[in-house]
């Protein structure tokens, strides 16, 4: 006669006295880990280094991003806003033109790749074919979204963009931690420089031609590469910087893989938090929370989306930043009793990479 | 033609003026009715009735006051005349005082910004308060003034001093920015069935501000005898200027002085 579940757990106990499993926290095991605990239970992230009110924490990343500087600045933190909103300009302006969204006005960043190119130019690499032109309007190709109506010289890109570079000199210079957000590993390049965009060309501005741009799927090579280099170029300005890196959990909005967008998500993510894990083992200046795999986590009740299936419902946002506030004691640990103002809807964040849905098909 | 002035402290340059023109317009039969800027921003219209609403008790009283009246009928007038705050001016002053619009050829080592932001901040705020102005009166055709600039003594040192009209004063691309809010104020009001009567030339001395002849004199429209004389209210000169440029704008006959 076979035993029975109780009589095998009690000569596994009698017989596996010692086993790698036994003696670790409750955190490393599903049962109790998860399943039985909140949904960010306090012990998900165990910081590496502080981040205090006192922190001058420098933002930047992709849509989610946004999510993480709001957040912190209403915690009372010291998040950098090297272009403030000036005196006077509504905030429905200032957030349609890229003010108080990041710690300067570059908009979205979706990709290392794009983020290492702008600190390049800090440090005098000038980026090639970074002005694009539609109807005798002339676009900052680089962050095309912060001035979606162009404007009317190239001259005056350039000064703006010189003025922007330098609010990018002094927040990089002056941050404690930089917290950023790995969005995509799907890019536009320019073929003849290498030159990546943040919106493919067309979408915003630019014209699209296969001649002069060709479509890039970075992998975990390739990005680990660029954030090293990354990295590098940001210690020459500062030598002291830390990292938050976070991983997107927003979808796609579309792909140009060739592959089903769902895959093409996976993949994109799948690269993206491998990098993340090589890095932050590697160093110890290099942290990572898993902002991501709360959002992916099957402990949602209703789902983490909102019917888009795309956009993170609010009080998911809120839940993931009061675990991220709360592990650096700057709320109190008890997420249900003490969020953080919810989120703003997904709505108000900027984000050009939904301008994609335009180029559906049956879409006018 | 019954004519009603409306509006906040503004009204008293136009209620001092009042009695010297009735002769010029004889068919005009004006009525005033007035609350402090703030005060004036927070009433509406209910059926006909404009002001507070009857559980406003200290508004109330203020009103019966100033007015002698709680509420005013709308219903009874031809033509409503109001005179109300800046329409949105003081934000676009701010942003222009602190900011150089990258395709004007101004540099004044200020941040830059870009045309489309500027403009926007000009649509958004006065949209913001046209709309607020509309809401007010329900559906009633009005004419519109917003309150007048202050004198140029707001431009320098002294006691009258006022940030950001002193920046402005100052601002090489002042006219243009002048001519900008007041094309897009227009518009707005036309969009709203409001009829936009802007300040008069022959009161203004420069862009946003108002001839300094014009802030001495002014009386307090609470009681018409107190001299206020702090440059942000005008004297009855300036309210008749400002009634003639409404007479003009709905075609109120004017009997001819004589030589």
């Amino acid at each position: 006669m076979r035993p029975t579940a109780r009589e095998t757990a009690k000569i596994a106990q009698k017989t596996m006295t010692r086993s790698p499993y036994s003696g670790l926290p409750n955190r490393a095991f599903w049962r109790g880990g998860m399943a039985g605990a909140s949904l960010v239970p306090p012990d998900l992230y165990q910081p590496k280094f502080p981040i205090t009110k006192e922190s001058r924490v420098f933002t930047a990343g992709s849509c989610f991003a946004q999510h993480v500087g709001t957040a912190m600045k209403t915690a009372g933190i010291s998040v950098i806003d090297a272009e403030p909103t000036p005196r006077g300009m509504p905030t429905e302006v200032a957030k349609r033109h890229g003010y108080g969204i990041y710690s300067a006005r570059f908009g979205n960043i979706y990709t290392v790749k794009q983020f290492r190119q702008m600190v390049d130019e800090l440090t005098g690499s000038p980026i090639e074919d970074a002005i694009w032109e539609k109807g005798g309007r002339y676009w900052d190709a680089m962050r095309p979204g912060v001035d979606a109506r162009g404007l009317s010289s190239v001259e005056h890109v350039v000064e703006l963009r010189a003025q922007h570079l330098q609010a990018v000199h002094a927040a990089l210079t002056d941050a404690d931690v930089i917290v950023f957000t790995l969005g995509l590993t799907e890019a536009w390049e320019h073929l003849a420089t290498g030159t990546v965009y943040p919106t493919a060309p067309g979408t915003i501005a630019g014209t699209y031609d296969a001649e002069t741009y060709g479509f890039v799927n970075y992998d975990v090579d390739d990005v680990l590469d660029e954030f090293r280099a990354l990295d590098a170029a940001i210690r020459r300005i500062n030598a002291s910087a830390k990292w938050v890196l976070t991983v997107s959990p927003v979808p796609l909005a579309a792909t140009a893989s060739g592959d089903h967008v769902l895959p093409a998500t996976v993949r994109s993510k799948s690269v993206l938090r491998v990098v993340c894990d090589t890095l932050s083992r590697d160093h110890d200046h290099i942290d990572y929370f898993p902002s991501y795999e709360i959002v992916t986590s099957p402990a949602h009740p209703n789902g983490a989306f909102e019917d888009d299936l795309r956009s993170v419902k609010p009080d998911v946002v809120a839940q993931i930043m009061a675990g991220f506030l709360a592990s650096h004691g700057l709320v109190e640990p008890t997420p249900s009793t003490n969020l953080p103002p919810a989120a703003e809807p997904d709505d108000d964040v900027i984000c050009e990479e939904i301008l994609l849905n335009t180029f559906r098909p049956g879409t006018s | 033609m019954k004519i009603l002035i409306a509006g906040t402290s503004n009204i008293g340059a136009l209620k001092s003026a009042a009695p010297r023109l009735a002769n010029e317009f004889p068919g005009a039969e004006i009525t005033f009715y007035g609350l402090p800027g703030g005060k004036f921003n927070e009433v509406s219209t209910r059926g006909t009735a404009f002001g507070p609403r009857r559980a406003e008790t200290d508004l109330v009283a203020m009103s019966k006051r100033i007015n002698g009246v709680p509420r005013i009928d709308l219903a009874p007038f031809d033509r409503v005349f109001v005179i109300t705050d800046t329409l949105g001016l003081a934000p676009i002053l701010w942003l222009a005082a602190r900011t150089d619009v990258v395709d004007w050829p101004s540099r004044r080592g200020v941040p830059l910004i870009s045309d489309a932001a500027f403009e926007e901040t000009i649509a958004v705020s006065i949209a913001e308060r046209t709309d607020h102005l509309r809401s007010q009166f329900a559906d009633i055709p009005l004419h519109v003034a917003r309150s007048p600039y202050p004198t140029q003594a707001v431009a320098r040192q002294g006691p009258h001093l006022q940030k950001p009209y002193d920046e402005i004063a100052k601002h090489p691309e002042a006219a243009r920015i002048e001519a900008m809010y007041n094309t897009a104020l227009t518009a707005a009001l036309t969009a709203r069935d409001m009829v936009f009567v802007p300040q008069p030339e022959d009161t203004i001395a420069q862009p946003f501000l108002t001839l300094e002849s014009c802030g001495i004199g002014a009386l307090d429209f609470r009681n018409g005898e107190s001299v206020l004389d702090d440059h942000r209210h005008m004297n009855a000169d300036f309210g008749a200027s400002l009634i003639h440029a409404f007479a003009l704008s709905i075609g109120l006959r004017q009997t001819p002085t004589q030589p």
